[in-house]
């Protein structure tokens, strides 16, 4: 984990982006605690309330959950789930692309042909 | 108790003070007493100076001004729970240390010299109003009682008050008293002296359980009263 | 976020000669590092010598560990670095264990030696009074750390020690925290919080000896922020003075703390807004309250 003081990315998000990125890839199992908040905090070299406001972020996010006296573990990342968030990503993508040809004054047909010709050229 | 004794001997400033003030002092004040025993004038002019001199000194070395207005401070002692009877037994022992002292350079050749009959009996008088007075050795403990009140006083005052001219001139004023002792005691006709033993042995008494009760009082207000640093 | 306190303090005050220590109501979190942040002379030393049980005269009451030691001196776990007169000056290295021994159950002398060694103290023979403030600090630490507590009470322990030392401390501290695994706390004054904010969880500034703001850093830096903005006119000037707590003119421009909520207030003016760090955080908060006590 590199942690960068002057990225303008505050350091909890820096390493609540770090644990996401190995829970999503299947790093971190499920079940798995995460290092404890002091030793993660001694370790990385900064404040316990840093490596809490991270986790939180986790938490909220739905990939971890809170154990009262033994820490964090990561969640059933059910493939289904991540599918989903994946999923939903894309819609966005293609929500703003629609917007952007609303604006354009592109209409549907045009727009399609443009996905098409954007796919066969990835392939 | 053993850490009273560990933490006084912690107050002595160096090895050396340190051995001279348990074992090299005791022992030179000793053998001189020895030799001078006796001789109730020499003792009263040379070895009671020489012992007020010489616990004035420790003293000074050690508990100057512990009690005064510009204290010697010793935080550490006061975070722990156990710090103020460390300290407060500290202080027992060194009246313990003082009394056994005194009493064994001025009693002990005195009893030795009994027990071997070194000297013929005559050899405990003095010369009063041109007749030879027979003194008694009780004399001695008599004279060791008051020479310790004195010291306990002077002690105590150095305790409280920080100041070098003061303490010279109360040191110099109980020298003066040392020298009076001789009087003050021969006075003191034979039937009565066992009395008057008594009372100094109460009034010493009286004196250290002031001086102990004070400053240990002292101790516990100590980072009270005062204005703090900020 | 659950926390419990470790210390409680309820209306304690201290008057002196033309100044008082006066807190209402202040909870130092358990198992984190708090940092006691002030001027010289705010109180700080103060209010430490209370909790140290070095000081009794005071009012008010202080209550440690949840009643959790109840019935034990609780002295033996709470170890405190003062910054005056804590040992006697001809002490050396051995004497301070020795005592130090003989005051506390916990002592470890083989752990006392081995920091003694580990933070290079080298001159043992040495009285400590002729030892430097670095040393001495060093030392005292050592004897603090080569015990098994429950709370660290430090004051001023980064002032004298040098750059790397002040890194050695903040790993100390930070190890002591993760042993405790949340049961072991770290109250600590200082008067420069730049460099011991990577170790540091709640902040309480005190100013004039009152508690004028306190938190966990983060949601200090949630509740404030860093405003820069360009050169105003003079209506904009005073909205900026009145705004952010303890802003500063150049002839570039300026900036100072901003409380979050007030943001909107400099609506129309030129600014950029950025994360504060504790230490602009502290500074703006004490300026705010320099100016108007």
């Amino acid at each position: 984990m590199k942690l960068l003081q002057n990225s303008g990315v505050p350091i909890y998000q820096q390493i609540a982006d770090a644990f996401r990125e190995e829970i999503m890839s299947g790093k971190r199992k499920s079940g798995e605690y995460l290092p404890s908040i002091r030793g993660l905090a001694k370790e990385l070299r900064i404040s316990v309330i840093t490596t809490i406001k991270a986790y939180e972020e986790l938490e909220r996010e739905g990939l971890v959950t809170a154990v009262q006296g033994k820490g964090y573990y990561v969640n059933e990342q059910d493939t289904e789930m991540i599918q989903e968030q994946h999923m939903r990503k894309v819609e966005e993508h293609l929500n703003n692309a629609i917007t952007a040809a609303r604006v354009a004054g592109i209409n549907n047909k045009e727009l399609v042909g443009i996905l098409n010709i954007l796919l066969e050229q990835e392939d | 108790m053993k850490n009273a004794v560990k933490l006084y001997t912690t107050f002595i400033p160096t090895i050396a003070l340190k051995w001279i003030v348990y074992l090299v002092y005791p022992i030179v004040l000793l053998m001189m007493s020895t030799v001078f025993c006796g001789y109730y004038l020499s003792c009263a002019l040379f070895i009671m100076p020489l012992i007020y001199g010489a616990e004035l000194f420790i003293n000074i070395l050690m508990f100057r001004g512990i009690a005064s207005d510009e204290p010697l401070r010793i935080e550490y002692l006061h975070t722990s729970g156990k710090g103020l009877r460390l300290f407060g037994d500290a202080l027992l022992f060194d009246y313990l240390r003082r009394f056994v002292t005194v009493f064994a350079i001025m009693i002990l050749p005195e009893i030795y010299d009994k027990l071997i009959s070194r000297y013929n009996i005559a050899s405990f008088s003095i010369v009063v109003d041109g007749e030879n007075k027979v003194l008694s050795p009780i004399y001695y403990l008599t004279a060791a009682l008051l020479l310790i009140i004195v010291i306990e006083i002077e002690v105590f005052l150095a305790r409280k008050i920080n100041g070098a001219t003061i303490i010279f001139l109360i040191s110099f004023f109980g020298y003066l008293v040392c020298l009076l002792q001789e009087m003050m005691i021969f006075a003191v006709p034979a039937k009565r002296i066992i009395v008057t033993t008594v009372i100094f042995a109460v009034i010493y008494l009286i004196v250290i359980s002031f001086s102990y009760n004070n400053i240990m009082e002292f101790e516990e207000r100590k980072f009270s009263d005062f204005i703090g640093k900020e | 976020m659950d926390t419990s306190a470790v210390i409680e303090i309820k209306n304690v005050s201290k008057k002196f000669k033309g100044f008082e220590l006066s807190i209402d109501n202040l909870e130092i979190p358990e198992g984190f590092s708090t940092a006691l942040i002030g001027e010289n002379g705010a109180g700080k030393s103060t209010l430490l010598n209370i909790l140290a049980g070095i000081r009794k005269d005071y009012n008010g009451e202080v209550s440690f560990f949840n009643q959790r030691f109840e019935g034990k001196d609780i002295r033996e776990n709470i170890g405190y670095e003062g910054t005056d007169d804590f040992f006697l000056p001809h002490w050396t290295v051995k004497d301070i264990e020795t005592v130090s021994k003989m005051l506390f159950e916990s002592f470890n002398s083989d752990r006392y030696n081995m920091l003694c060694d580990e933070l290079n103290i080298t001159e043992t023979e040495k009285s400590f009074s002729k030892l430097s403030d670095g040393m001495k600090m060093k030392t005292i630490l050592s004897a603090v750390f080569a015990r098994d507590t429950s709370l660290l009470l430090l004051d001023e322990p980064a002032s004298p020690l040098d750059p790397l030392m002040r890194d050695k401390l903040c790993s100390m501290i930070r190890d002591y925290i993760d042993e405790g695994n949340g049961q072991k706390s770290v109250l600590f004054s200082t008067h420069n919080i730049s460099d011991m904010e990577n170790v540091t969880d709640y902040a309480v500034i005190i100013e004039q000896g009152k508690v004028v703001e306190q938190g966990f850093v983060e949601d200090l830096k949630e509740k404030y922020v860093m405003v820069k903005g360009e050169t105003a006119d003079e209506s904009g000037k005073e909205l900026v003075t009145n705004t952010l707590c303890g802003a500063a003119f150049s002839r570039y421009g300026f900036e100072g703390l901003c409380p979050a909520e007030d943001l909107d207030k400099l609506a129309g003016l030129d600014i950029a807004v950025e994360t504060a760090t504790l230490s602009q955080i502290c500074v703006g908060v004490m300026k705010k309250y320099t100016l108007i006590h």
